[in-house]
């Protein structure tokens, strides 16, 4: 059997989600029997990606999800799951993201953004506030490559914006804010090649908000699956997911956030490298599908050897 | 419809609801990486005992191989208990080894406290800030923990009689007062000689038991020691110690020095816990308290976290704002470092991560989360001192970003 590269852990402050998404797609392997060596990001990470057949990059944020591993290996010229680093930096960034969205006429809510340069050293504090006001209250703030909801706030009045706009700003050195949309949250999780929408999960945060602290508290959230909407409109949603996958060149695995407002899908944003832990939402679908957890890596795994060699 | 995630939700017990989780905690995950100085710890120094622990493991194995490896008295062994006697009495306390139930450390002492005390909803009042395990402990019985305020001379009676009054007024009574008055964790504060007798006199007249919590006794490298309020009060005090800062945080040693009454209900819910502290644990604590080497071994930690205290103090000057504010503390393993508006050092918790520093923000430690959020806990007993420096030359960097930014954005 191939030998594979479990990458997990990494340097980002999504470092626990990532060790317990490697964790289960190495168990995963193991059980397809596969030679599974998990690695970790150091400077003795590419010396070791060289002798694995193909590498299972199960990390979050900073670095997983922004290209840079993935560029790594194409320099290498060895094999990976998930979508390539041109792919990656678009989809970690959630200007470019919405961009293209919107220009292929999928919808998601309108949006600013800003870097902590601009505000800092172009006297762009009071855009913050323009912005805001354009957009109205409620609104969210968050940065713009960040994930888990690191960072993300709902700023409900005027007087919250501020200092929403400088926590976010800790994450990174652009922030977004973006118009508040109520409606049903739905996670459209999304496996093979070409890549296919499984069922639709619905999000249920007991805060009203899907953020950082209701991922990390046990009970706060509810995924429920079949999702409570109308065929017609799950239907709507998954195809909206396909289209936004496709448009962003992902592969193989991915998740498309989005709420659905007045039976209108509106994407929230995209997730290339999606985490996979016993309680994610990708692997939720995976099971409403009627696909083991092994199935789905297998699935995986065997589209990313299918592309050995790499070519440039 | 079937609901994801766990499907175990629905037979959980209430008091789970209480134990939230931490976007903190998840967070320092990232703490495992090489490149990140943590300040955030509370780990000890460990380095004085470590060639020790061989030869008190080879001693108790060679002594008492079959009282070590077997099940134990929930009490604690008595000779353990003993030396435990021994260690108070060097702080003035006169303790009976037959009031003393030996714990997994203090910790479990906090959570078999809560257990004898408290029914869901009851009333309990803690210092703000307060000991953040204490909290969760606490918590986990489903407490309505309220605080009260302290200042550099520690918890502040007036503030103390005020609550008490309030909660007569709600026709309430607070189940116990619990507090670390000396080295108070986070702050660091230690509770004056008058302030100890006043806090005792609105205890007495209130009718209100103290749980004192003295993990730092032993670690003072500066100023005059001060008597704990078990030596004061042996009736309103339930005293809780621990061999962490003494020996190691690793062998899991406390214990609970307790009135008779409660030390037998303490009993019965530490043999409901788990049966006994380890026994094999017990004697090798045991055979270092009797070893003669204690006090020699805690003259080198005081010495090590003297130094380690006066570096991060002087890192700070050199390196964070102006606008800081410090209390040196006398011992202890922390400092506590209040900024100014508008920073808030949970939010900021992530840049100071990303710029390779991790603290222990304020809002950990108060019951209300949304106190606490100009504060940060810094810990140096467990960095080098070069760690220290680099460490909070990276935090000024992330408080002048901060401050920058705040400005900027008209904050």
């Amino acid at each position: 059997m191939p030998r594979i590269a479990v990458i997990r852990g990494g340097r980002s402050l999504e470092r626990e989600f990532s060790s317990r998404s490697g964790a289960h797609v190495a168990s995963a392997l193991q059980q397809l029997g596969h030679d599974v060596v998990e690695l970790d990001v150091d400077e003795r990470l590419s010396p070791a990606l060289v002798s694995a057949d193909a590498s299972f990059i199960a990390l979050h944020g900073r670095d997983g999800e922004d290209g840079t591993i993935q560029s790594i290996l194409e320099a290498l010229r060895r094999p990976y799951t998930g979508s390539d680093a041109f792919a990656c930096q678009v989809c970690f960034d959630k200007v470019l993201t919405k961009g293209m969205l919107r220009r292929d006429g999928i919808t998601t809510p309108p949006s600013f953004d800003l870097s902590a340069e601009a505000v800092r050293q172009m006297g762009a504090g009071p855009a913050v506030r323009e912005a805001a006001d354009h957009l109205g209250y409620p609104l969210i703030v968050k940065p713009v490559a960040q994930g888990s909801a690191l960072g993300l706030a709902l700023v409900r009045e005027p007087d919250e914006l501020s200092p929403a706009v400088m926590a976010a700003f800790n994450y990174g050195d652009r922030v977004m804010l973006e118009s508040y949309v109520a409606g049903t949250e739905l996670a459209v999780s999304l496996v093979g090649s070409p890549l296919r929408p499984l069922p639709p999960v619905e999000v249920r945060a007991s805060s009203g908000i899907f953020d950082f602290d209701s991922r990390v508290s046990p009970g706060a959230v509810d995924f429920v699956v079949p999702a409570s909407l109308p065929d017609a409109v799950l239907a709507a949603a998954r195809d909206v997911a396909e289209r936004a996958a496709a448009l962003l060149g992902m592969r193989d695995l991915g998740r498309v956030d989005m709420i659905v407002s007045d039976g209108e899908p509106v994407v929230l944003e995209v997730n290339p490298c999606p985490g996979v832990t016993e309680s994610s939402l990708l692997p939720l679908a995976v099971a409403e599908a009627g696909m083991s957890f092994e199935d789905f890596v297998r699935t995986v795994v065997d589209a990313a050897l299918a592309r050995s060699p790499v070519t440039a | 419809m079937a609901s994801g995630v766990d499907p175990y939700r629905e037979i959980y017990s209430r008091r789970t609801e209480q134990m939230s989780g931490s976007e903190i905690r998840a967070l320092f995950s990232v703490l495992e990486r090489p490149e990140i100085v943590s300040l955030a710890g509370g780990n000890t120094y460990t380095d004085a005992v470590a060639g020790r622990v061989a030869e008190c493991v080879q001693a108790v194995l060679a002594r008492a191989s079959g009282v070590a490896l077997q099940y134990g008295p929930g009490t604690g062994l008595l000779g353990l208990r003993e030396r435990l006697c021994d260690l108070m009495a060097l702080e003035g306390i006169d303790a009976d080894p037959h009031h003393v139930v030996v714990t997994d450390g203090a910790q479990q002492g906090l959570e078999l406290i809560a257990k004898v005390f408290v029914d869901p909803g009851d009333v309990i009042l803690t210092e703000a800030p307060t000991y953040v395990g204490a909290l969760s402990a606490f918590s986990s019985y489903q407490v309505n923990a309220r605080s009260v305020p302290i200042d550099e001379e520690g918890l502040i009676p007036e503030e103390l009689a005020r609550t008490i009054i309030d909660l007569h007024g709600e026709g309430r009574r607070a189940k116990f007062l619990y507090m670390v008055p000396t080295f108070q964790n986070p702050s660091g504060v230690t509770l004056t000689p008058s302030r100890r007798a006043e806090i005792l006199e609105v205890c007495r007249r209130s009718d209100l038991l103290i749980i004192e919590d003295n993990p730092y006794a032993q670690v003072r490298f500066s100023g005059d020691p001060v008597t704990p309020l078990r030596a004061l009060a042996p009736d309103q005090v339930v005293y809780l110690g621990t061999l962490s800062k003494v020996f190691s945080p690793g062998i899991r040693i406390g214990w609970v020095l307790a009135p008779q009454p409660i030390r037998e209900r303490l009993v019965l819910a530490k043999e409901a816990a788990n049966l006994c502290t380890a026994p094999f644990n017990q004697m090798v604590a045991e055979e270092y308290l009797s070893s003669g080497s204690t006090e020699e071994d805690l003259q080198i930690v005081r010495k090590v976290y003297r130094e380690r205290c006066q570096a991060m103090l002087d890192a700070i000057d050199r390196h964070l704002p102006r606008e800081v504010v410090v209390r040196p503390p006398e011992g202890g393993l922390f400092v506590w470092v209040t900024v100014t508006d508008p920073l808030n050092t949970r939010d900021m918790l992530a840049r100071a991560l990303r710029g390779g520093v991790a603290y222990v923000p304020g809002t950990a430690f108060y019951p209300v989360k949304t106190d606490g959020k100009q504060s940060m806990r810094l810990n140096f007993s467990y960095p080098s001192i070069e760690q220290i420096e680099e460490g909070v030359e990276r935090l000024g960097r992330v408080l002048d970003e901060e401050l920058e930014l705040g400005r900027s954005l008209g904050i």
